[in-house]
């Protein structure tokens, strides 16, 4: 936001409170190591016997978390930790995307979902979002073909418009937001 | 559900106490998420709210009007696209050219099942049916698509399948489908079988089937949006996937799917954003496959048809459906064929057929709540009037309705059976109702007596401006107005043109009433009778033309509407009648829009005693077409010092729905009951609307159901506090 500290500062506000309505919790963080104590944590509070991340999320997964195992493995893992590549305030949403199916499994199968990224990657609105992602989708080696927002975890209202959470995705997102300097 | 006819279909369904209930807290609960999610998005220039919707709604409908121009282009450079980044495109001939497609990739991929995310395409050309004839298990894994699924229905509602069910219909059918006792109540434990039971078949299966929400050409990307994270494991788990979708899906740049992210899931489920939204460009890696289908089946036809092209913006929304007031009585498999709510009437001619959409658009009332909240502003009642339109062309009118129109368009047979009703009537006249004996469907409703003396006699040709000097120093001072009274209230409600003539005097307007006037047309539109239609707007049109009045105003809102807006629309192949409905539009007022913005009445001009609750229901087309709603309130309140009680649902219809409520009496029935309950609730003895169809049709109803609450026209409240009024000096 232009170094504008209160812009700045409104900016997370915003996507705090987006997120959360949208059933997402969002932790502050100042750095990556606090990142890393974060995760660990929210780990240990689950009692997750199997941690399951990709490969970017492997720097703030737990010691012994299993990166890209096979569909059995990264099934119903407590915990799966992503990163994100961009989140968007209005909307309280994180932008994940990988070619790697294994990778994506960890967001689709894991019972609870944390994902890491950077305050300097949130953007306003869905139009700076829009920008990027026409980026990353052009034809191109760096080509992401597959990439979506994740905003809260997987729900439905399917049945007397009762909302449940959990249907086929994670029960649970946490977004831990790295804010630096 | 297709097998069964319409009449079979909506007997049932009207009997159905639960599937109403069930509509009912759906449509309630959806219009207030939608709002709110509309509410609390700021668009760039500060304006949030219905103005950011009307802005936004406005882009994406001129985003998809240019690639719907330009069609061949858009998908020309979408294929380019997608199949540089290793997908396949593949345009199928008709429908059953699609399903062998994607049976020939189940076979090819030696899979027995096919996993599927929400696709209406597929139950437009009946996928699951035909590859389940061969051998190939079609496996719904949306929550609400699986549950229809496993009772054999189709989706009921474009977003959510399967809302015309309680929890307890679901645990009866989970029960029954996989042999193992089922909450009927906790929904949870509903949603958690399904979860298991599901992952099974992701597993098992190696082709994958979504439809797409938007296809961004720039890139040949679609884009999916789910909510239960059901598309990410079709997408991602087999080794085949294949993208079902029509033409009109494709869009040319991520900033209109963002502008399309911005109104579909608050328009279709009243969210910010759905949990998922997935942007998918290729194949993500050796050996896989991402297959194109797309599916033409009437999309030319409707592209090429002026009155229907409009329809191609629709982006799914369902929201025509969940604010529908006949939906919410019938539900989606009466209301529709496999497309639901406004725009199934609208495509099913081009997709199934003109007759498949013939008894659904019977039951739509007019009321224009569909366009209200349409997220790409599509015309969907003049469109379903039109659908109306073809379907008598083809198969002609009923015979009771011809009879009735026979007489409707003779003014001096039309006035004499009036007069015969009102003098032979007499005897069973009580308090403006006939108490005749009704048959069973109409006992809900008490008709009214049609009086001795018409309006038009009671008003005389000429009115002079009141004598104690005029109520305002407007722009009605020293005018003349023609007064136009409609064919219903002039022996049926008298009593409110004659408080409107009285108000236009008392604001120093000199009346005229032209004594050759009978009916605008409207009967014939709502029925389908162009010609008809036609023919009395020609003789409307020459009668207030000859008037050479400086204004045409009427308190009868719904022939307002039809004068303003119908006629161009009927003469849009007759320039001159055209012409001269355009010139004669400029004049014609509703009577509240008059007196507030033409004859400015002052606050405070016609306070009085009041000390009934009050509340107030604006007509529909008074709402969403007229925009008088604001007039009339402002002149309740401040021009009359009335306090009024808000009234819930006020946005919603009363049901009377001009011929609707003949020909679909229980429809009718299901709409006024929702009325007066949300009117018991404010406890007002008193409610003002302002249009002469309805209020007979609600005053009949409150009659018929012992309520005692009075159903006045806004003219009346008006011209009762006149006598106690003081000139303007």
């Amino acid at each position: 936001m232009h170094g504008d500290l209160t812009g700045a500062r409104a900016l997370i506000e915003r996507f705090r409170q987006r997120a959360s309505q949208a059933g997402a919790t969002v932790e502050s963080v100042p750095d990556a190591a606090a990142a890393i104590n974060t995760v660990g944590a929210m780990a240990r509070r689950l009692e997750a016997a199997r941690v399951t991340s990709t490969p970017e999320g492997a720097e703030f997964a737990p010691p012994g978390a299993l990166v890209g195992g096979s569909l059995a493995d990264v099934a119903d893992a407590e915990l799966g930790v992503s990163v994100g590549r961009l989140a968007v305030a209005e909307t309280g949403s994180v932008l994940l995307g990988s070619n790697d199916p294994q990778a994506r499994m960890v967001g689709m199968l894991a019972r609870t979902h944390v994902v890491v990224v950077n305050a300097a990657a949130l953007v306003p609105s869905l139009d700076d979002a829009a920008a990027t992602i026409r980026s990353l989708a052009r034809s191109g080696p760096d080509q992401l073909r597959y990439m979506g927002f994740v905003t809260g975890p997987s729900r439905t209202a399917d049945i007397e418009r009762v909302l449940t959470i959990g249907v086929q995705g994670p029960r649970a997102l946490h977004v831990v937001l790295i804010e630096g300097n | 559900m297709t097998g069964i006819s319409f009449g079979a279909r909506y007997r049932k369904a009207v009997q159905d106490i639960q599937l109403r209930t069930n509509l009912l807290a759906f449509q309630r609960g959806w219009r207030q998420s939608r709002d709110e999610r509309f509410a609390d998005y700021v668009g760039p220039d500060g304006q949030s709210g219905e103005a950011e919707f009307n802005t936004l709604r406005r882009q994406l409908a001129g985003a998809k009007d240019a690639v719907i121009h330009d069609q061949e282009a858009v998908f020309a450079r979408f294929k380019a696209a997608a199949e540089s980044n290793g997908a396949i495109v593949h345009q199928a001939s008709n429908p059953d050219d699609a399903t062998r497609y994607i049976l020939s990739l189940c076979e090819r991929a030696a899979s027995t099942i096919l996993v599927k995310s929400k696709s209406m395409v597929s139950e437009e050309i009946f996928l699951n049916h035909y590859l389940e004839a061969h051998g190939i298990h079609a496996v719904e894994t949306d929550l609400g698509e699986w549950i229809v699924q496993l009772r054999h229905e189709t989706p009921s509602h474009m977003v959510m399948p399967a809302i015309h069910l309680s929890r307890k219909q679901v645990g009866e059918t989970f029960t029954q489908a996989t042999g193992r006792e089922v909450s009927r109540e906790d929904v949870g434990e509903q949603v958690g079988l399904a979860r298991t039971e599901l992952r099974k078949d992701f597993l098992a299966a190696h082709v994958g089937m979504t439809g797409a929400n938007a296809l961004v050409a720039e890139t040949g990307t679609a884009m999916i949006i789910t909510n239960e994270g059901n598309e990410a494991m079709v997408t991602t788990l087999p080794d085949v996937h294949v993208v079902l979708v029509g033409y009109e899906k494709l869009v040319a740049t991520f900033d209109d799917a963002m502008t399309q992210l911005r109104l579909l899931p608050r328009s279709a489920t009243g969210q910010h954003i759905t949990s998922y939204v997935t942007f998918i460009s290729g194949p993500d890696r050796a050996g896989r496959e991402l297959h194109y289908v797309f599916v033409d089946n009437g999309r030319s036809a409707m592209r090429q048809d002026p009155d229907f092209v409009d329809a191609l913006r629709c982006i799914r929304c369902a929201a025509c459906a969940s604010v529908c007031p006949p939906y919410q009585v019938v539900g989606g498999h009466v209301f529709g064929h496999i497309y639901s709510g406004a725009i199934g009437l609208v495509n099913t001619p081009f997709h199934h057929g003109l007759d498949f959409a013939a008894g659904p658009q019977s039951l739509c009332v007019s009321c224009n709540a569909c366009q209200t909240v349409c997220p790409v502003d599509i015309p969907l009642p003049r469109q379903i009037l039109e659908v109306r339109r073809r379907v008598v062309e083809a198969s002609g009118l009923s015979a009771t309705k011809r009879a009735i129109l026979f007489v409707w368009a003779r003014p001096r047979l039309f006035r004499a059976l009036a007069r015969a009703v009102a003098v032979l009537g007499r005897p069973v006249t009580r308090n403006g109702f006939l108490r005749l004996p009704m048959p069973a469907r109409q006992r809900w409703r008490t008709p009214p007596a049609p009086s001795v003396r018409l309006a038009r006699a009671r008003l005389g040709t000429v009115v002079e401006p009141a004598a104690t000097g005029p109520l305002a120093n407007g722009g009605a001072s020293g005018k003349t107005v023609a007064y136009f009274i409609q064919c219903l209230t002039d022996p049926l409600a008298p009593e409110q043109a004659e408080s409107a003539v009285k108000l236009l005097s008392a604001c120093g307007a000199r009346v005229v009433i032209p004594q050759a006037q009978h009916c605008c047309g409207l009967p014939f539109v709502d029925s389908g009778d162009a010609r008809g239609a036609r023919q009395l707007a020609r003789q409307t049109i020459e009668m207030l033309e000859s008037t050479t009045a400086d204004y045409i105003v009427s308190a009868a809102n719904s022939c307002v509407a039809a004068i303003a807006e119908d006629y161009p629309h009927l003469f849009q192949d007759e320039p001159s009648w055209k012409a001269r409905a355009e010139r004669l539009r400029g004049r014609v007022f509703d009577l509240a829009t008059f007196l507030d913005t033409v004859a400015r009445l002052p606050a405070g001009a016609l306070t009085g005693p009041s000390n009934e609750v009050v509340t107030y229901h604006p007509f529909c087309q008074s709402l969403n077409v007229l925009h008088a709603d604001q007039a009339a309130r402002r002149l309740l309140t401040e021009v009359c010092g009335i306090e009024l009680r808000e009234l819930p649902e006020a946005n919603v219809c009363c049901g009377f729905g001009g011929s609707t409520s003949f020909d679909a009496p229980d429809v009718a029935r299901g709409i006024v009951e929702r009325k007066l309950s949300s009117i018991d609730g404010t406890g007002a003895r008193l409610l003002v609307t302002d249009n002469p169809g309805c209020i007979l049709h609600l005053r009949g109803a409150a009659h018929a159901s012992g309520r005692r609450v009075q159903v006045r026209h806004l003219a009346e409240i008006l011209a009762s506090r006149l006598a106690a009024r003081a000139p303007v000096t």
